[in-house]
């Protein structure tokens, strides 16, 4: 099967990426950024929808403040560095050109980053490799002491 | 009196609806948002189809697991089986689905 991830993201083409993962429609970036697998997290306010999570008491509206609040609500704050920081967990958000998010990925401790690519694989990718049509760029990186 | 449609018709409607589905499917691989998957056109004619797509979208949801059909069927058939605590689990809310149109004698 060809593999649709450089053409879909076009900075691939020419940057290293590896797929670590199958495909499955069990949970999104987000559910990855948070380390969860078992759900799809998106903040849907559409009451007819049921294939999507996001935690009570936070906002539904799809806005960087509703996703600011929802990382907030597990201890990450705003930083200026994308670059690795020992003793923290780094989170970046992608928007389009809008300001409505679009994609998340949490850094690795080798200082790649990772990401769920909606109901494909996750890969590990430079930060910025992800940027285009699809998800826009990235407008937050947050952080918060690492578990441990 | 209801007519019944002819084999040829429920073929016609079957590849379309499989069409739809897999453009839908392509076109929204890459996004995280539900919004966004649930607002793409393809998925919106899918609703449009109405009653007569319902055997093939159960079929369909039975080989792909694929809860993001929920809101469609909703749509469709304006039942809304999924208990809270499984909002968000794409599979779960694919399997009580399918329980719901067993228990409402849907076939497929």
């Amino acid at each position: 099967m060809v593999d649709p991830i450089p053409t879909l993201f076009p900075r691939l083409a020419a940057a290293p990426y590896r797929i670590t993962s199958p495909r499955t429609r069990d949970y999104n970036c987000i559910a990855w950024a948070m380390e969860d697998t078992l759900q799809w997290w998106w903040p849907a306010g559409d009451p007819d929808n049921d294939a999507f999570f996001w935690p009570a008491g936070l906002s539904r509206e799809e806005t960087l403040d509703a996703f600011l609040a929802l990382f907030s609500s597990f201890g990450y704050v705003v930083c200026v560095s994308e670059a690795l920081e020992a003793g923290c967990s780094k989170i970046a958000l992608f928007a389009n050109a809008n300001q409505v998010p679009t994609h998340a990925a949490r850094q690795l401790p080798s200082g790649l980053w990772t990401s769920k690519l909606g109901v494909l694989e996750d890969i590990e990718h430079n930060l910025h490799d992800l940027a285009g049509i699809f998800y826009g760029s990235v407008v937050k990186v947050l952080r918060r002491p690492s578990a441990g | 009196m209801t007519s019944i449609p002819a084999p040829q018709d429920t073929k016609i409607l079957e590849c379309q609806v499989c069409e739809l589905l897999e453009r839908w499917r392509t076109e929204t691989a890459p996004l995280s948002s539900s919004t966004s998957i649930t607002g793409h056109p393809m998925y919106q004619e899918i609703i449009a189809l109405g009653k007569p797509a319902l055997p093939y979208l159960f079929r369909d949801l039975e080989q792909s697991q694929d809860g993001h059909l929920s809101k469609a069927l909703s749509a469709i058939t304006g039942a809304h089986p999924i208990p809270p605590e499984q909002r968000g689990r794409i599979a779960l809310i694919a399997a009580s689905w399918l329980r719901w149109a067993r228990q409402n004698g849907y076939q497929w």
